[in-house]
């Protein structure tokens, strides 16, 4: 019987049951089709073009085996570099904020207030409208700024910084309203975590003496902190891939270009990517929920009780 | 007014045939006409010279075919000589390819070419594009046995070729040239300059004109002596004094320490500055229009803005066209002129129809016939016309159509005369022709990091860099950046071909 249940254990080192991995690849199966069907091949002909020279003759494209000579030279392109180091900055700065802000919205429309569907509506429209050429045209035309915000004052007192590290924070002030337009999704994320949180919990705690704001802090932050990471590592993905993103502007010249071309613009692509991926990884490490720490609490508590 | 038509229709048959019979009767590969003009040819660096003997090219298919040609500009004038083309081929059917907007013409060239549909004839913009990627049909062979070749001008002949393979021809040649105004000098008392004036008197002119009393400034420039001055001084083959295999960058230097010192002593108008505002109330006026500079330095395109628009003429300014001043040791006539080439797909399955579809659509003398007499005729959507004066002058050397060219220009401005005489030697800016002259400027000029001031021609502006000092580093790194091309070049092309 004991080796019965050895050998159970053997083949479910994870504790899930057959079902379990079952339900988990069911509900990954969309992903993994997509994936396989359209990503695979053109991530591999990607990181293949980025180790070439790649010419788009009118009989074909030509290759030029280079090897990763396209990796060496991004390295010491000065401007490939000031962009990256810059949306480091920038994303750096602008999670946080946009985070918090959604959230604030977020608890904000998740009160009893009159017109609630039409104020919630409102702060997702940008996610609908401003997208794309939108936005583009939008920024151009100087829509994106708060007129009130002198940001060549405050780039004047950040101007004991280098360029690189200025230019970052000056550019967070002028982008105020861009930072609200970014949040309609991770204020959607989080309505539907403060939602999921039970109104029970809230009485209790009230009964039991809890202010507003002890509430927040022993209630509603460690139910929407899983929500927290998530929107962060949305809001990573979605500034990396953003029209307004210069590095993403510096690619498409790099692809476009005469003298760079698409050789140089794939392994441009990839180191961009690992750095995404590194960014994300911070999120990871930063946000990550700590299970275990919960059963250990519980075992404390218990064997205080016993 | 059907009977007007009729009229205009047979004048232009009879002006064409004239034509014909006046520009084809060398081009049947005459000896002493092609060895003279091979001689201009082959003084020029890259240039190959052409077997003796009699010219001949191979005869054109009978079958059926297409053929794509793509432009950017000016579409209508191209569709019309498409249609011209095809009367005189029909068997031929031309297809023209309307990209329009010079910022996504190359970019949509190249995503023609990744579908492996590049147009046979394709205008460019740019040369790194078409050269990395191998875009360009050698033509050489149908070059050397052309017997028209000697239409196209000579200072064009040797921009034919990149390292010895002839691969491309000047699709559009856009003089620059400086707008006088003479209401101006004649507000100040100043005498117009003679029409065949010197290089040294413009340059005087530069510094003398500006009456801050009055709001006169001396002049407004687009591009001005700092790219002049290499050629009209020097006779280089493009800006910054190009000889056809390195920079020589004394002049550049010296009118680039010019130029800003002009600039800080205020004899230009600089729109967009608060004393540009508080002088003419809009702080992005145009300066040319403004009747507020002696001189404006710009390119043909401009004129027919001053010609279309009556509102600059009621307010006095008088713009008289002359022609960039030569040095006075100067040996040829040549002249900076903005160039469009034109090229032929290495792809394309009809070379040879597609060779002849590329002259008629650049030099051919017959062609511009046809353009000198549809010019004047453009309308645009509002029923307006386009061209009061052309902007692109012939790029081939005809006398009847020059002399065509010249009865679309005011007849009593004697102006144009010596305008025309002056544009016959146009050489290109250096994007369009020199191998590796895009990345160089944009690694160096705009962007070049010196002691912190990105943008090596800002510097000097900014008075932190004595343009002199610049001139060993750009001319090395200018000649890095060409033989890093040149290489690219032969990377995708082979090796140059046997002199």
């Amino acid at each position: 019987m004991d080796k019965k249940i050895k050998e159970k254990r053997r083949w479910k080192p994870s504790g899930r049951t057959l079902r379990n991995w079952v339900y988990a690849y069911i509900f990954l199966a969309p992903w993994l089709i997509g994936f396989f069907l359209l990503v695979a091949y053109t991530l591999e002909r990607s990181f293949y073009f980025s180790r070439q020279i790649v010419a788009i003759t009118p009989v074909g494209m030509v290759f030029i085996p280079h090897g990763f000579t396209n990796y060496a030279d991004l390295m010491q392109h000065t401007f490939f570099i000031q962009n990256l180091v810059s949306f480091v900055i920038q994303s750096a700065l602008q999670i946080p904020v946009i985070v918090s802000f959604a959230l604030i919205i977020a608890i904000l429309l998740n009160g009893k207030i009159r017109a609630r569907g039409m104020f919630r509506a409102i702060f997702f429209l940008p996610v609908i409208i401003a997208t794309g050429p939108v936005m583009n045209e939008l920024t151009g035309i100087g829509a994106a700024t708060v007129p009130a915000v002198n940001t060549a004052a405050i780039a004047g007192a950040l101007s004991f910084l280098p360029p690189m590290v200025q230019s970052p924070v000056v550019s967070l002030f002028g982008q105020l309203i861009m930072i609200l337009w970014n949040s309609g999704i991770q204020i959607l994320i989080f309505l539907a975590a403060l939602q999921k949180i039970s109104v029970e919990q809230y009485e209790a705690a009230k009964i039991d003496g809890a202010s507003g704001w002890e509430c927040f802090w022993k209630i509603t932050a460690p139910a929407i902190k899983p929500m927290v990471f998530l929107n962060a590592i949305y809001t990573v993905v979605w500034l990396a891939t953003s029209g307004q993103n210069p590095v993403i502007d510096q690619i498409a010249f790099f692809m476009h270009s005469g003298f760079y071309g698409y050789g140089f613009a794939s392994a441009a692509a990839f180191i961009y990517s690992g750095l995404v991926l590194l960014l994300l990884l911070v999120c990871f490490l930063i946000l990550r929920t700590r299970k275990e720490k919960v059963p250990k609490l519980v075992k404390r508590l218990d064997k205080r009780n016993w | 007014m059907k009977r007007c038509k009729m009229v205009t229709i047979l004048l232009a048959l009879a002006v064409t045939l004239g034509l014909l019979a006046a520009c084809a009767g060398n081009g049947n590969g005459n000896g002493g006409g092609v060895t003279a003009n091979l001689e201009v040819a082959t003084q020029q660096p890259g240039a190959v010279a052409a077997p003796q003997g009699e010219r001949q090219l191979p005869p054109m298919t009978t079958d059926n075919i297409t053929l794509t040609f793509s432009i950017w500009h000016y579409v209508d004038i191209a569709e019309y000589l498409a249609e011209r083309f095809m009367e005189r081929h029909p068997n031929i059917r031309v297809e023209v390819l309307h990209f329009p907007g010079a910022g996504y013409y190359m970019d949509t060239l190249l995503a023609y070419a990744a579908a492996g549909e590049l147009p046979d004839v394709f205008t460019f913009l740019d040369l790194t594009l078409p050269v990395n990627n191998g875009w360009f049909f050698d033509f050489t062979h149908f070059w050397h046995n052309d017997p028209d070749y000697h239409y196209l001008l000579e200072s064009m002949q040797h921009l034919v070729y990149i390292d010895g393979r002839a691969m491309k021809l000047p699709e559009a040649i856009l003089p620059q040239l400086v707008a006088v105004d003479r209401n101006v000098f004649n507000m100040l008392n100043v005498p117009m300059p003679r029409f065949d004036w010197y290089w040294d008197e413009m340059i005087d002119l530069m510094s003398s004109m500006t009456r801050p009393d009055l709001g006169i400034f001396s002049f407004n420039q687009f591009l001005g002596p700092v790219t002049w001055g290499p050629v009209v001084l020097n006779d280089a083959l493009s800006e910054f004094g190009w000889d056809g295999e390195r920079y020589n960058m004394y002049e550049w230097a010296r009118y680039m320490n010019f130029e800003a010192e002009m600039e800080r002593l205020g004899h230009r108008a600089m729109y967009g500055s608060d004393e540009w505002e508080a002088l003419t109330g809009d702080r992005y006026l145009w300066p040319g229009i403004s009747g507020r500079i002696a001189m404006q330095f710009d390119a043909s395109w401009t004129w027919n803005n001053y010609w279309v628009r009556d509102f600059i003429r009621d307010q006095g300014i008088d713009m008289v066209p002359y022609a960039i001043p030569m040095g006075r040791d100067s040996v040829t006539n040549r002249r900076p002129a903005f160039t469009d080439f034109a090229a032929i797909s290495a792809g394309t399955p009809h070379p040879r129809e597609a060779y002849e579809l590329l002259k008629w659509m650049t030099f051919s003398p017959e062609a511009w016939h046809y353009r000198n007499y549809m010019t004047p005729q453009l309308l645009n959507a509002a029923g307006d016309v386009i061209f009061h004066i052309p902007n692109r002058f012939p790029a081939t050397n005809c006398p009847d159509v020059w002399a065509d060219f010249r009865q679309l220009f005011p007849l009593d401005e004697p102006a144009w005369d010596y305008l025309m005489a002056a544009s016959k030697e146009p050489v290109p800016l250096g994007g369009r022709h020199i191998l590796g002259f895009g990345e160089w400027h944009r690694d160096e000029h705009a962007y070049g990091d010196w002691n912190g001031v990105i943008g090596i021609g800002n510097a000097i502006r900014a008075g932190v860099l004595d343009a002199f000092d610049a001139v060993h580093r750009m001319e090395e790194t200018g000649r890095a950046a060409y033989e890093a091309a040149l290489s690219r070049f032969r990377l995708m092309f082979g090796p140059p071909p046997a002199r």
